[in-house]
């Protein structure tokens, strides 16, 4: 699985640090989100489906393997 | 299926039950995701009350516009139509909203706001001792529901505490339900005022506060007039005082009302952070938000033309039982991932890290403090008001 985020796209709600902290940040500066990690494990797939199709702007894509 | 088109029924924010919405968004949700509908003017507009629909609509700014001014702009009610001038930031489209959401981005970050806890719960404390000191009973909605987004604010944005007591002042008459258009307009003037001033000092001698880092870094640059930025400290007033106000004293009503599942938080307060989740779905504050098509587009199987009005019900989409198990029932120990409370697109709440930690921080205490809080009259004698905004005008608890 991969997590990829469009810095264009996103608008900084915070959701999916809020959700998935181990794996998102928002850059100091912007509140821009930051990947910490691309590719969670496995078993954390709903968690990330679940972040993806929360983001309010569309600014998360998940490539599962 | 009748072969005869009715006529749009029409949009109404009546409620049949206090703490759910209008029954019939449920109905048209069955057929009509997004419904043809008639406002209280005569006017046709869509409602959309499935989530699916609503989510849309929020996320697409190319084809739904948040400008009043564009033709075809729906009004809920009569009395939606004074604070117009106000909506700086919630009123504009990309890309002048995404200059203005950016300027203050940065002070709304999840790291940001947490920062702001302990002395969000010193705050909290100090409006609790002076509760507990004026004794039993009191209205927690004077006591603590309006003082504490009042306060918070003057934090967030560098304001002297005793500046409370003018936030809390104007906005009461802002959004007073019995506040005539002129008193509304002198509310927002003075406020604007103020906001001016408050630019204008930081200008010359910045500080180490939220005005201060907007004017430095985004007035002094050009990028923003003062105008603007004292527009956008005023929206974000705006933005978390009610919405934040109705959280706490609707909340706990609905608390009260359920001691099972108070006991089981006041036994795991970990559970308090879904529990929460929960009663934003299932208040859902703002009800309803407003959208106007401005490119002939498809949404849930209907043809959307341009200059046709969209209310976009968030309290329905929030009941959407395609989404949410038992959508009317709330379940604080369900995970209300999904919930859009908050909206959802660019205009996503700005300040949700604060309305969640503001409530992380009230209700657990609020409860510690009062073991045995209670309503003085019951909950169905409330006088809540359900418009635009979820509202209690004054609630009386004793202990």
């Amino acid at each position: 699985m991969k997590v990829t985020a469009d810095r264009a796209a996103c608008t900084g709600s915070g959701n999916c640090v809020r959700l998935a902290p181990e794996w998102f940040d928002q850059d100091e500066d912007e509140g821009l989100v930051i990947l910490t990690s691309d590719s969670p494990p496995a078993e954390f797939i709903e968690l990330m489906r679940d972040v993806v199709d929360m983001c309010p702007t569309r600014a998360l894509e998940l490539e599962v393997d | 299926m009748s072969t005869c088109p009715a006529a749009a029924p029409l949009f109404s924010m009546v409620r049949q039950s206090k703490l759910d919405p209008p029954r019939e968004f449920a109905e048209w949700r069955a057929d009509h995701p997004l419904q043809r509908v008639t406002l209280w003017n005569g006017q046709e507009a869509w409602a959309a009350v499935g989530y699916d629909a609503v989510r849309e609509v929020l996320r697409d700014h190319e084809h739904f516009s948040s400008v009043p001014e564009t033709s075809g702009y729906p009004t809920y009610s009569e009395t939606d139509k004074a604070t117009k001038q106000s909506g700086l930031l919630t009123m504009v489209d990309p890309p002048v909203h995404t200059v203005l959401r950016k300027a203050v981005l940065g002070e709304f970050i999840v790291k940001a706001i947490e920062a702001l806890r302990p002395d969000t719960e010193l705050l909290v404390d100090e409006l609790l001792d002076a509760m507990e000191q004026s004794g039993s009973p009191a209205d927690l909605v004077e006591a603590l529901a309006v003082q504490v987004p009042a306060r918070f604010t003057c934090r967030l944005l560098g304001a002297p505490w005793a500046d409370a007591e003018l936030f809390r002042r104007c906005l009461g008459t802002r959004l007073g339900s019995t506040s005539g258009t002129e008193a509304i307009h002198d509310a927002e003037a003075v406020l604007l005022e103020y906001f001016t001033e408050m630019v204008a000092d930081r200008d010359r001698a910045p500080r180490d506060d939220l005005t201060s880092r907007l004017v430095v870094d985004h007035v002094q640059t050009g990028e923003l007039t003062h105008e603007d930025a004292a527009r956008l400290l005023h929206i974000l007033l705006i933005g978390g005082f009610d919405t934040t106000k109705s959280m706490i004293s609707v909340g706990t009503v609905i608390l009260l009302s359920r001691p099972d599942r108070l006991a089981a938080l006041r036994a795991d307060p970990s559970r308090w952070r879904d529990a929460i989740e929960e009663l934003l779905r299932h208040i859902s504050v703002i009800q309803v938000i407003r959208r106007v098509c401005t490119a002939d587009t498809r949404l849930a199987g209907q043809d959307v033309a341009a200059g046709d009005g969209v209310l976009v019900v968030l309290s329905a989409a929030n009941r959407d039982d395609a989404v949410f198990d038992r959508p009317d029932e709330l379940d604080t120990e369900n995970k209300s991932l999904r919930h859009i409370a908050f909206g959802t697109g660019t205009h996503q709440c700005i300040g949700q890290p604060a309305a969640r930690l503001i409530l992380q921080v009230v209700y657990p205490r609020l409860f510690e403090r009062f073991p045995n809080l209670h309503l003085v009259e019951p909950a169905e004698d409330l006088k809540l008001r359900a418009d635009r905004l979820i509202a209690l005008d004054e609630l009386m608890v004793s202990w």
